[in-house]
């Protein structure tokens, strides 16, 4: 069995304190109430959405690789 | 100093606004540290500010009361407005604004924790976004949490009033800017779920809230809400939203202010504007109301000089022609607000003074009450003596005119009714508002009978 030395134990000790800060001062702090079926809802309709966005995304791709010009980006800020 | 937290700021516990003598500040408590940081390095409030899309703000060093990581101070609205008093088109440019500023902090790795349409001023003629610890990390899996908020601020308000009936959106000042999702499928017409995106985003929405259930931790864990699908519900609010248009159609004041040869030869048009002019220039105001703006062409002449001017109507159509030439020019000193002067807007939300009144925000150096006064006097049945008594609590100067009542107007509002208006004359007008204001100069409008009063409060 492999002896793990007794030096990484700080630096081990240092890393988890350092992820239970983060992971304390990280609440969502959302105050709002979402609604329960507004949540719900959302995971349903998760799936039209998502392929919604794809196909829309994939026709933005083919578009702009088809024109030589490309028009100037007006949603620069999609990801 | 007297410090005082500002009346509305109490349900985020990221933080809140203060007042301090005359500085406005907003505290962020510890708790808020790790999504402020974010905020500020991943480039967000950068990408953000510089498209002018996010109010500025600067750190500062300033004692709290109770324990706080940082204080900022954000750069001022010019004066503040509340949803209810915004135009169709303000309103969904404010929803568009909201959805922007989504898409964008996505991609920094952000999300906006609400949605409310009271996050929104304007400023400069544009829409901008207030609340700087609305931004919080986004975590790979959840819905967005202040979905239904938008859906009831912006979505609701802006369908209503697009398919039923734009003087709906007046009824948001005793609703507090929403209108409840099945309100909303209430109100519309049929022909509205033929609309894609209200069929989901309002019908089936209220639907789903009618179901009774229980979101179990399997499903808060689920993570079946990916980015992909948060772009998508981004994608079709956006569609939805900008699908929303007024009916087009012509109302009376709007046809008045594109027709003013009824009431003026050019000659006399010319010279009222003139006159209206000189008598802004001698005020040397900084904020002016302009009350019965119609579409703010005298608004404009105030805002040359530099005066910032809100330019109020009760006519929906009035103020969109006014905030769509507001946009067409880049002018960034008139603020249009659908404001009725006889029924001006009410202080509401918690111990009724969580949202301002009209007159409890900041009040005018001038006001300009062109073509108005028999508006008022007659049409409202308000004597002399009580438009005198608001005017001057209100303002320090007065730009009004005087129409006799031998004017073609009244003439019109008088077409059906009694004329229970002896009292109505230029001398009496001239005794009543003597009572509490100093005339410091009358002028004859060229071509008219109408008399145009440059006032003083005593």
């Amino acid at each position: 069995m492999k002896q793990y030395p007794m030096k990484s134990g700080p630096l081990v000790v240092v890393i988890v304190g350092v992820l239970l800060y983060l992971a304390a001062a990280k609440p969502a702090y959302a105050y709002l109430d979402p609604g329960t079926g507004s949540y719900v809802f959302q995971l349903l309709i998760a799936g039209l959405l998502g392929g919604a966005f794809f196909l829309r995304s994939t026709y933005k791709t083919i578009i702009r690789k088809f024109k030589k010009d490309p028009e100037p980006e007006k949603n620069d800020e999609e990801d | 100093m007297m410090k005082k937290t500002d009346a509305a700021s109490f349900r985020d516990p990221s933080g809140f606004i203060f007042l301090q003598g005359d500085e406005l500040y907003r505290q962020i408590n510890d708790g808020y540290r790790t999504h402020y940081d974010q905020l500020m390095g991943s480039g967000l409030y950068d990408a953000l500010v510089g498209k002018g899309m996010l109010i500025p703000h600067r750190e500062v060093r300033v004692k709290t009361s109770t324990p706080s990581y940082k204080v900022i101070r954000p750069d001022r609205i010019p004066f503040i407005s509340y949803p209810y008093e915004w135009c169709f088109g303000e309103l969904k440019d404010a929803a568009l604004l909201t959805l922007r500023i989504m898409r964008t902090s996505l991609s920094y790795g952000m999300v906006l924790k609400d949605a409310t349409s009271f996050n929104v001023q304007f400023a400069n003629g544009k829409p901008v976004f207030i609340d700087t610890l609305s931004f919080e990390a986004y975590r790979e899996g959840h819905p967005w949490v202040a979905y239904k908020q938008f859906c009831e601020q912006f979505v609701s308000p802006l369908a209503v009033a697009a398919y039923t009936d734009t003087r709906l959106l007046k009824m948001l000042a005793t609703s507090e800017a929403a209108i409840p999702l099945d309100l909303a499928a209430t109100l519309l017409p049929v022909a509205s779920r033929f609309n894609p995106g209200l069929f989901m985003h309002i019908y089936l929405h209220a639907r789903s809230q009618k179901q009774v259930s229980r979101v179990t931790t399997k499903q808060k864990n689920s993570r079946s809400f990916r980015r992909g699908s948060l772009l998508g519900l981004l994608d079709s609010l956006e569609s939805t939203v900008k699908s929303l248009r007024l009916p087009e159609r012509q109302t009376v004041w709007s046809v008045y202010g594109s027709e003013s040869g009824v009431s003026y030869s050019r000659t006399g048009l010319a010279d009222k504007r003139q006159t209206v002019a000189r008598m802004l220039a001698e005020t040397k105001s900084c904020l002016v109301w302009d009350i019965g703006a119609n579409t703010g062409s005298y608004s404009r002449l105030a805002a040359e000089k530099g005066m910032f001017t809100v330019s109020m109507d009760s006519d929906f159509m009035a103020v969109e022609e006014n905030y769509r030439q507001v946009k067409r020019d880049g002018e960034s000193r008139i603020l249009p607000l659908l404001i009725d002067f006889t029924n001006p807007t009410p202080a509401i939300g918690w111990a009724n003074a969580e949202r301002e009144g009209l007159f409890g925000r900041p009040h005018p150096d001038t006001i300009l009450a062109l073509a108005l006064v028999h508006h008022l006097a007659i049409a409202n049945n308000l004597p002399f003596s009580l438009l005198a008594d608001v005017f001057a609590k209100l303002t320090k100067n007065l730009i009004i005119e005087f129409v006799p009542k031998t004017d073609k107007m009244i003439g019109k509002l008088l077409e059906a009714r009694e004329d229970i208006f002896p009292w109505y004359g230029q001398d009496s007008f001239e005794r009543e508002f003597g009572r509490r204001f100093t005339i410091r100069s009358k002028h004859a409008v060229q071509d008219s009978q109408r008399v145009l009063y440059l006032m003083q409060a005593r």
